[in-house]
């Protein structure tokens, strides 16, 4: 044999050896502590900041070795290409021997002696070779062969249990097989978000090519939001479930519609609507404003308007324009308008600008609060906060996942090999009648260990009645 | 409705109870010291099933729903695991004692520790995330999975202070040490079905209809398998390498740690999709 063949032949052995299984098995294990240890990149917010923490080195080790994105490195992909490999050669090398095992005819195999346990029986031949098959089928031997006629001095049987059982090892490793293949097509997954307030139920939200930035989503169809809500637990308050109604548009008819719940997704066209998060979108509140004329002091006009809309003030010539608001209005160190959300006891504010409509006054921006602060200058109009909405918010999430169903397919593989392998573990027996004794033998380990109690079970039935 | 924490007191007091008899018993060699245990510990196991029961009912679904309530369960589980055992004479009543002794000491201790003041026995209601009949799926099946696997530990460790000893007869020590590590290779073997099926799958697919995809490398998802690999390890090496005694022992003893470190460390050490604390 030439040396590059040689080669050829102790790698492929390597890449089918067990050692090789068991080193993979090791290395992909230390692979995912290290990625659920580390924090990982894409799903930690402040990764960066952590991994300065640790300090120069560590910051260097994890980044070089992508110790920060584990389960996307090439290392990590490299090792499951290698046991994905691993896996179809030693199935494929095992699975003939196996189906042979399980579905070839039973062949009787010489016997030896260190694997047998002997039974004696006082029993005429035939009744006892009817005795040992009835035993063995109460043994779960459903098909005992007898390999010789009962006839003759020597009777020989094969007896096998759980045959198929065989098949388990095989079937787990396809199934991992196939669920590799799911997460590899996993890859083509595409998922978006959408969010809507409560101001635009009943909005169409148009499909596009693209994720563009807002405005539309990139489904092969229209989607509407009809409604959602909230379902709470009355005696504590507490959020129990939420829910929106969707409906889908495609050139202006209606492809499908129905509710999504948490849990409950609603699938169209093979695409999963998940109801992501219900909440309150302060980016969308209704205000109510008291506009002051500073001179005098009173409240001259009332305007009411949302977070982006524009109104006239009716008593003089100023346009407003609601920006950004507030939920707990606060300045930082720097004197930057800061949002402190939901806080208790904190006071609400809308940044407007006012824009005067027909004159030469400059435009200017005012912070409306729910009193009027003491300034040393005014302008014509103060405006004060009377009151504030924050409008419900729902926001969809989207995904196309199209190797799921592959992968439950590799976990029904697995879990009809495990039961196979592991609990319906296949049995094989030989059996020999020569005269008075009964020799049995088992062909596996497992088989060996069970070989006692079986030979139990077939002595007892071997035993002549009990005189009454 | 009762929250089923006087049962669970009295389950905890009953398991403290078997520990104490089960070691007086064991150190004085009174069997019917040892036949009361067994005794108690059926009590004290049917009180926590009654526990649980009223919990799931004041709960209206099943009662695994913070660290508390797991903690039972998980005692739960591993007590089940330790009497489906019992019916097995597989050992001698000695060996099943000083087994017992040791699931009362780790059925007491998983029940004190849900018992502590950190962890709130009150009912909170269900967040809408854990709202589904997977949950029941999902937990219940991990549970009862790591309860064989608790059980395959003991044995480990026994396997493991057996071995050592050196005052035991070769021959008896051999056949004791044998029975043992076939109690690992059987509990495992049941349990490992279990625990895949609930933990890896049935998980994956609850993922998949509450967040839209079946796998995230959530820190519980990532220790969730790598636990499962230490035990296809476990497998592996002992069904075709042949593997058997101290090395295939303090395999069982590293996956339970494993498996325990996923269930209670990963919640506390490290945040993820499974806070549920």
């Amino acid at each position: 044999m030439t040396g590059p063949a040689r080669f050829l032949l102790r790698t492929f052995a390597w890449l089918r050896s067990l050692r090789l299984a068991v080193l993979l098995l090791a290395l992909i294990t230390l692979a995912a502590i290290i990625g659920g240890i580390v924090p990982q990149a894409p799903i930690t917010p402040n990764a960066e900041e952590i991994y300065r923490a640790y300090g120069p080195f560590w910051h260097r080790l994890i980044t070089r070795l992508a110790f920060d994105d584990v389960f996307h490195s090439w290392w990590f992909f490299g090792l499951l290409g290698l046991f994905a490999v691993h896996l179809a050669l030693c199935t494929g090398m095992r699975v003939r021997e196996s189906l042979r095992k399980a579905f070839g005819k039973a062949v009787f195999a010489p016997l030896s002696d260190a694997e047998t346990v002997p039974i004696e029986t006082t029993l005429p031949p035939g009744e006892a070779v009817d005795r040992v098959g009835r035993s063995l089928r109460n043994l779960g031997f459903r098909r005992a062969v007898l390999v010789s006629e009962p006839t003759s001095e020597r009777t020989q049987w094969v007896a096998r249990r759980y045959r198929l059982g065989i098949l388990g090892a095989d079937l787990v490793h396809v199934g991992i097989l196939v669920i590799l293949v799911g997460g590899l097509l996993g890859a083509l997954r595409q998922e978006g978000t959408f969010r809507l307030s409560e101001w635009e139920k009943g909005l169409r939200i148009p499909a596009c090519e693209t994720n563009a930035d807002g405005g539309c989503v990139p489904l092969p169809f229209d989607v509407q939001i009809d409604d959602f809500g909230v379902e709470v637990y009355p005696e504590s308050g507490r959020t129990k479930m939420f829910w929106a109604d969707l409906s889908f548009w495609s050139g202006g008819e209606l492809v499908e519609s129905g509710r999504t719940e948490i849990n409950r997704p609603l699938t169209v066209h093979g695409i999963g609507f998940y109801p992501w998060r219900y909440g309150q979108d302060p980016a969308a509140a209704e205000i109510r404003l008291h506009a002051v004329e500073t001179e005098r002091g009173i409240v001259t006009s009332e305007i009411v308007l949302r977070v982006g809309e524009t109104a006239t003030l009716p008593d003089a010539d100023l346009r407003v324009t609601a920006l950004r608001f507030f939920q707990t209005f606060a300045l930082d160190d720097t004197g930057q308008a800061v949002d402190l959300g939901n806080v208790a006891g904190g006071h609400p504010a809308i940044l407007l600008q006012i824009d005067p409509v027909e004159s030469e006054a400059p435009i200017y921006r005012d912070i409306a609060l729910p009193f009027l602060p003491e300034t040393g200058t005014r302008p014509a109009y103060a405006f004060l906060l009377a009151e504030s909405r924050i409008p419900a918010s729902m926001q969809i999430h989207f995904v196309r996942s199209p190797g799921y169903r592959v992968v439950w397919t590799g976990f029904l593989l697995v879990m009809i090999g495990l039961a196979g392998a592991l609990y319906f573990a296949p049995t094989t027996v030989r059996l020999t009648m020569d005269g008075g004794r009964i020799t049995i033998a088992a062909e596996s380990r497992r088989a060996r260990a069970r070989l006692t109690n079986i030979a139990e079970a077939i002595r007892l039935d071997l035993e002549p009645p009990r005189e009454v | 409705m009762s929250n089923g924490v006087v049962f669970f007191d009295a389950a905890t007091a009953g398991y403290a109870a078997v520990f104490f008899t089960l070691l007086v018993g064991l150190v004085l060699r009174r069997q019917w010291l040892c036949t009361l245990a067994r005794g108690l510990f059926v009590v004290a196991f049917l009180a926590q099933s009654v526990g649980l029961i009223l919990r799931g009912v004041a709960l209206g679904g099943f009662p695994v729903t913070n660290t508390y309530e797991s903690l039972v369960f998980y005692g739960w589980a591993f007590s089940l695991g330790y009497l489906g055992l019992l019916p097995f004479r597989t050992f001698s009543e000695r060996m099943r004692d000083t087994i017992g002794l040791l699931a009362a000491l780790l059925a007491a201790a998983f029940m004190v520790l849900a018992s502590s003041p950190l962890r709130s026995p009150e009912i909170v209601p269900l967040v809408p995330a854990l709202r589904s009949h997977w949950l029941a799926l999902h937990v219940s099946l991990v549970f009862v999975g790591e309860g064989f696997f608790t059980v395959s530990f003991v044995a480990g460790l026994l396997y493991l202070i057996q071995s050592r000893r050196r005052k035991t007869p070769w021959s008896e020590q051999r056949e004791r040490l044998a029975r043992l590590d076939r109690l690992i290779y059987q509990t495992i073997a049941i349990g490992f079905p279990f625990f895949t099926l609930g933990g890896l799958f049935f998980g994956a697919i609850w993922a998949k209809h509450a967040w839209g995809r079946y796998w995230g490398w959530d820190p519980k998802e990532t220790f969730m398998l790598v636990t499962w690999l230490v035990y296809v390890l476990y497998l592996h090496v002992r069904l075709m390498r042949g593997w058997r005694g101290t090395r295939t022992a303090w395999i069982a003893v590293i996956g339970f740690l494993l498996a325990l470190f996923t269930f209670a460390g990963v919640n506390f050490l490290i945040r993820g999709l499974h806070s549920y604390v």
